[in-house]
């Protein structure tokens, strides 16, 4: 087989600079012009075609850029059985692609035969923690890699639930071998939404662990009742207390991957680039001042 | 325990009467019915706008208040069995022409079908077309007996309304007309992906005969008699012109000979 070529796209790492999430409508902005996205993301189900020009896009980027494949389907919290021809779909896009790194989601999106195309939330219970693990046991296997957990935003909260979500990540990841993708942007949504502090979750986050970060933008809507709740609505820019919580979380991990999120009204791509420059400047700031001695099991392919 | 927990939020995201799960709650003590109803609106609004988004006469058609209304009701009868979306919406077309309230748009569910069609085509694998020079090597008495390999993103939409225009119109691929269009005049839709752009080809009654004929896979003898059955004017030469300059055609097989 031809080694080189092959090695070369697995080697394809994500570098430790800002990317983004990859829309089709930027790709002329992608391709034509100068800018400080270093790799891309997407989500696997939007390029589950037989063929087509989504497919003949996503070779385009892959031969210019490192990928991360970021799935949205799997119902990895869901009490149902894992899709295995879902499972199929995922490791043929990864045989394919070869993206640096793969990651799916705590929350489930399927019940029985409906999928809701949302990220539920979950109890965090002796009995979730096994379904997940086993969950994410099968995943690794199937997809013949190490896979990263991304913390999820929530709105409501769980009265049945026994463990702090930092401790449900962290236990499943010590016994799956799997990594974390921490979002920024969760953090401060969930916090902000169930009165937690956010700054104490970051600092109980095992984040030796994290081989990536999301930053995205949320709003903020007022309840019926008047209450206000924030919404991880990948809308707008990243918020400043966002950035100063990532910050924060560079202070302790030096710099990691991290992607900049915008999913629905999608600006023009020099505005996403703008925000990839933005978090640059930290991620240069982090790897100046910090020698990373937590960033132990960050990127790379299981086994 | 988790289940019937699943059971119950499940329930309650696509029926909007449901009551909430029990066993939810909001940190600030509020009724954690106003958060839930997030949950609620993130689903319906991402799966109305996929519908929308792979719909756009349709929508057009039905104007934006109208379309949601119907979607949303068609997205809590039949949610996504997959989480590939981009296979969301086979059965749009018929549930809309299975609705009461939309019966005086006759040609609603063709239209959905032609678009669905679209979708279908946008996303169906990679081939390269085969050239009418291709038949040419079997031979005159051979063609009879051959069979045409269409393309894999060749897609057939019959009506008795003229489907094509009206999706044209409606998404601004030409110019709305001043006078109200003839219904009566029947269109079928040749849909084919020969390269990375979808085209749609319009069809007489005959050149649907015929392409229907191939996609079931017929001889081509058979085809073009199909053509010719229902259109006494049928054209042999300009439909084999039209299918292979369209991209439909993919290979060609020599068939069985007669004996």
């Amino acid at each position: 087989m031809s080694d080189a070529l092959h090695s070369a796209r697995t080697r394809a790492a994500l570098p430790q600079r800002a990317g983004a999430g990859f829309k089709p409508l930027h790709a002329e902005g992608v391709f034509d012009s100068d800018h400080e996205v270093s790799w891309f993301e997407i989500h696997p189900e939007n390029y589950m075609g037989e063929g087509g020009p989504m497919l003949a896009l996503l070779e385009t980027l892959r031969a210019r850029y490192p990928l991360s494949i970021h799935g949205v389907g799997l119902s990895i919290g869901g009490a149902r059985d894992l899709d295995r021809a879902h499972l199929k779909r995922l490791r043929g896009l990864i045989d394919r692609f070869q993206p640096g790194l793969f990651s799916e989601h705590l929350a489930w999106s399927t019940h029985e035969d409906a999928y809701f195309n949302d990220l539920l939330p979950l109890p965090y219970t002796r009995q979730t923690l096994e379904r997940v693990c086993d969950h994410i046991d099968e995943t690794q296997e199937a997809l013949g890699r190490r896979m990263l957990l991304e913390n999820p935003s929530t709105y409501v909260i769980f009265e049945t639930s026994e463990m702090e979500e930092t401790e449900f990540l962290a236990e499943i990841a010590r016994r799956t071998g799997c990594g974390l993708l921490l979002d920024v942007n969760n953090v401060f949504v969930s916090a902000t939404n169930h009165g937690w502090s956010a700054e104490d979750y970051l600092d109980r986050f095992p984040v030796g662990l994290v081989g990536e970060v999301h930053l995205a933008g949320h709003k903020e809507v007022t309840l019926a009742d008047g209450a206000r709740l924030l919404i991880d609505s990948h809308d707008r820019t990243v918020s400043d207390p966002v950035w100063a919580l990532y910050g924060r979380l560079l202070d302790r991990t030096g710099p990691l991957p991290t992607l900049i999120e915008w999913d629905a009204d999608v600006p023009p791509f020099s505005v996403l680039a703008g925000e990839a420059a933005a978090a640059n400047r930290f991620l240069e700031r982090a790897s100046a001042e910090d020698p990373a001695p937590l960033r132990l099991a960050a990127g790379g392919r299981h086994g | 325990m988790a289940e019937p927990l699943e059971q119950r939020f499940s329930s309650a995201l696509l029926d909007p009467r449901a009551a909430i799960p029990a066993g939810i709650r909001r940190a600030d003590g509020g009724d954690p019915a106003f958060a839930f109803a997030v949950y609620r609106n993130n689903v319906a609004v991402s799966l109305v706008e996929t519908l929308a988004a792979g719909f756009p006469a349709v929508r057009a058609l039905l104007g934006e208040a109208r379309f949601k209304a119907v979607a949303l009701d068609f997205v809590r009868r039949e949610p996504p069995r997959s989480p590939v979306l981009l296979r969301y919406g086979a059965t749009f077309p018929q549930a809309l022409g299975a609705r009461e309230d939309l019966a005086a748009i006759p040609f609603l569910a063709d239209l959905a079908a032609l678009e669905w069609a679209r979708i279908e085509a946008h996303h169906a694998a990679d081939a390269a077309p085969a050239a009418i020079a291709d038949l040419a090597v079997l031979g005159e008495a051979a063609l009879g007996a051959a069979r045409l390999t269409l393309h894999p993103s060749v897609r057939l939409v019959r009506s008795r309304f003229p489907i094509v225009t009206i999706h044209a119109i409606e998404t601004g691929g030409i110019e709305r007309p001043r006078h109200r269009i003839d219904l009566g005049t029947g269109q079928d839709a040749l849909v084919v992906r020969p390269g990375m752009r979808v085209a749609v080809h319009p069809l007489s009654e005959g050149l649907g005969a015929f392409v229907e004929a191939l996609v079931w896979g017929a001889p081509l003898g058979d085809a073009l008699e199909a053509g010719i059955n229902e259109d006494a004017s049928f054209d042999a030469s300009g439909a084999l012109q039209l299918v292979f300059s369209a991209g439909a055609v993919e290979g060609v097989e020599q068939g069985e000979q007669d004996a």
